[in-house]
């Protein structure tokens, strides 16, 4: 029996524009699933559907083997956590979260316990007579955490928690989640924007566009072989380089045996430049494709490679962001010491291309070698 | 050198006296009108102190002599606690019907998108402007055949149905304000629209309930045309039909007419002074990042 069941969700909004599209998904109890993609894209929609605050036009929610999607939010049980952190600004933190147990009537002597137990476990019981005013943002989304934790729900759900926090704090409050998460042990569906969160914090990832399922994959799926070309730019900062190749190589094999897939070693090339060979299955030759290659397989060399011209070099700490153009394309590379390359420069970078991924131009979709 | 900055040193004294002369002016404005808002009050409260021969002297004595035996006559020759009380039962209860019924309104009218929604709203503060000879004659007619003349509830109801409109605009524009996210927090952790309303949208919308019910008590309080008409029984009257009949049929007691005007006022004026602080409203700020 799944936590979560989503069964080919669909929402129209009045106005007529789609804002979720066919979307199915299974949750495993105590899994931290990540919904992640551009904004727009239908993943706050989606958790808000799951909450019950909105309803889909079409398909089913499924909470712990009961279907819910007729059901009220309260009736749910599900916690939430929100952007803005929503706090009551009226009571002090202590009502902030005993708020839900008292609406669900919870006993006198129960709500003191639970609530003093939730906010030892964040390390907010100094603030509990404190009013949401008197607090810092992150204190404040402690204490949205706090509300949500004493409920002990089904399933938490987060949307963008950490988007108003700023960096530093963000990386403390991910790790905090995280650690949570693992504590707890509740299931939860986590809504963000931020690809870095999607890949650290998420035991899989789901890749919304549109309203559309791209791929769902646990980060490493996500990020080692990308379902198509959105999820291969998307995930991983910088983004992936994509370049136009043609596949070299003589058309004129015989027919493979059926069944039989002969590969060779083709060329590969880019405008005018000759990228290297690789291995490919012989299906290709001769074909167009899509080469992605991520920044930190394409590298300066000294020796024969892709010559760009620099356009910007970004120092970012222990490493480099070379950006150059080749033609009509921007590439972008790490290199651990960008030296003496200044703006203006022509370098050479080679790509490793064991590492490539190649994307159908038409489909989009990344093919399996 | 020096000859540049004479002449800085100049514009800035001008500067300065400029602004000093606009400072000057906007005090003497704010000192004009306060004067012609408070003045008539502050006459009719320097009247009330008075003595009797003060009273029609001429030229008109500005300082009173500080006697109160218009206070006292206005309290043991008339039935001035009578009227009061009836007042005050009339007006909290005005109050708390318009402010409850106005709130369940405005709930919806604020937060669920509905069709006509606007329309809706203006069709309520339409309803408040209509003049009211136009329509006492027909509510006479229905608290007469309902029973209800020389009643309580026959001035509570006429009284909420004019001061509703007013409630519902105060409290609808208000909740419009509050976020969304804070009613979103309040529905997952487990409330009904009732309770959402009524633990989360009054209490943060104080300053707006706190508006709407000393503008519903002033009304209610001060009302004149529609208490005289439907209160005829003495032993129902509110106080401002019953400070109306304190002049006789030769003479005005100007002296208690004050007194009375005084007394009658001060409720009014400790209302808007515990009230007023609620008014500002600082109480969203922390609910909401930023």
């Amino acid at each position: 029996m799944a936590a979560l069941d989503l069964k080919a969700i669909h929402k129209r909004f009045p106005g007529g524009g789609v804002a979720i599209e066919e979307v199915s998904l299974s949750i495993a109890g105590g899994e931290f699933v990540v919904l992640v993609g551009p904004s727009g894209c239908g993943k706050s929609t989606l958790l808000r559907i799951v909450a019950g605050l909105e309803t889909a036009t079409r398909g089913e929610v499924w909470i712990a083997g009961r279907r819910v999607d007729g059901l009220p939010p309260k009736d749910r049980d599900v916690a939430m956590v929100f952007q803005s952190y929503a706090l009551y600004p009226h009571m002090n933190v202590f009502d902030n979260i005993a708020f839900g147990l008292r609406a669900r009537r919870v006993a006198r002597n129960e709500v003191g316990p639970r609530v003093q137990a939730a906010a030892s476990l964040l390390g907010i019981t100094a603030l509990l007579g404190r009013r949401p005013a008197e607090l810092s943002g992150g204190e404040r989304q402690r204490v949205a955490l706090g509300r949500a934790i004493v409920r002990d729900p089904q399933l938490f759900l987060f949307d963008e928690p950490l988007s108003n926090l700023d960096a530093r704090l963000r990386t403390q409050m991910r790790a905090e989640i995280a650690a949570l998460h693992r504590r707890l042990g509740v299931t939860t569906l986590y809504v963000t924007h931020d690809q870095v969160e999607a890949l650290t914090m998420g035991q899989r990832i789901v890749v919304l566009r549109a309203g559309r399922v791209q791929q769902i994959g646990t980060p490493q799926e996500v990020y080692e072989r990308p379902g198509n070309l959105f999820v291969a730019g998307f995930i991983g900062s910088p983004p992936m380089n994509v370049l136009p190749v043609r596949v070299m190589g003589a058309a004129k094999h015989t027919p493979a045996e059926a069944g039989v897939d002969r590969t060779h070693d083709a060329a590969l090339r880019f405008a005018e430049h000759d990228l290297g060979k690789v291995r490919l299955p012989a299906a290709f030759a001769g074909r167009q494709l899509l080469l992605g290659i991520r920044p930190q397989d394409l590298r300066p060399t000294d020796e024969h490679g892709l010559a760009i011209t620099v356009t910007l070099i970004e120092p970012t700490g222990g490493e480099s962001l070379i950006y150059g153009v080749c033609g009509e394309v921007t590439l972008i590379a790490r290199a651990t010491d960008s030296g003496d390359i200044q703006p203006g420069d022509v370098i050479r970078l080679q790509a490793d291309l064991t590492r490539a991924h190649f994307f159908d131009p038409i489909t989009e979709r990344r093919l399996e070698l | 050198m020096s000859g540049r900055q004479d002449l800085s040193s100049r514009q800035d004294h001008r500067r300065a006296e400029q602004v000093d002369l606009g400072r000057w002016a906007t005090g003497l404005l704010i000192a004009l009108a306060v004067l012609v808002s408070l003045g008539p009050f502050l006459w009719i409260l320097v009247t009330s102190l008075k003595s009797p021969a003060q009273i029609g002297a001429r030229p008109p004595a500005w300082l009173p002599e500080l006697d109160l035996s218009f206070y006292r006559a206005v309290f043991g020759q008339h039935d001035f606690g009578r009227y009061a009380l009836n007042s005050a039962i009339v007006a909290t209860a005005t109050t708390l019907v318009a402010v409850l019924f106005g709130a369940l309104a405005a709930y919806p009218l604020a937060r669920l998108r509905m069709p006509g929604r606007r329309w809706l709203l203006g069709l309520v503060l339409g309803a408040s402007m209509f003049p009211q000879i136009a329509i006492v004659g027909g509510v006479y007619r229905l608290l007469m055949r309902a029973g209800l003349l020389n009643t309580y509830p026959g001035l509570v109801l006429p009284y909420t149905a004019l001061t509703l409109p007013l409630a519902i605009w105060i409290l609808a524009s208000f909740f419009r304000e509050i976020p969304r996210d804070l009613e979103d927090a309040a529905r997952v952790d487990g409330c009904g629209p009732a309770t959402t309303l009524f633990k989360v949208f009054l209490p943060v919308a104080a300053p707006a309930v706190a508006t709407a019910a000393i503008l519903v008590f002033v009304y209610a309080w001060n009302e004149f045309f529609f208490a005289l008409l439907i209160m005829t029984d003495p032993a129902r009257q509110t106080l401002p039909v019953g400070v109306a009949q304190f002049p006789g049929e030769h003479e005005v007691p100007w002296g208690d007419l004050a007194a009375a005007a005084v007394v009658a006022t001060l409720p009014l004026v400790a209302l808007v002074l515990i009230l007023q602080r609620r008014i500002v409203s600082g109480l969203t700020a922390g609910a909401i990042k930023g």
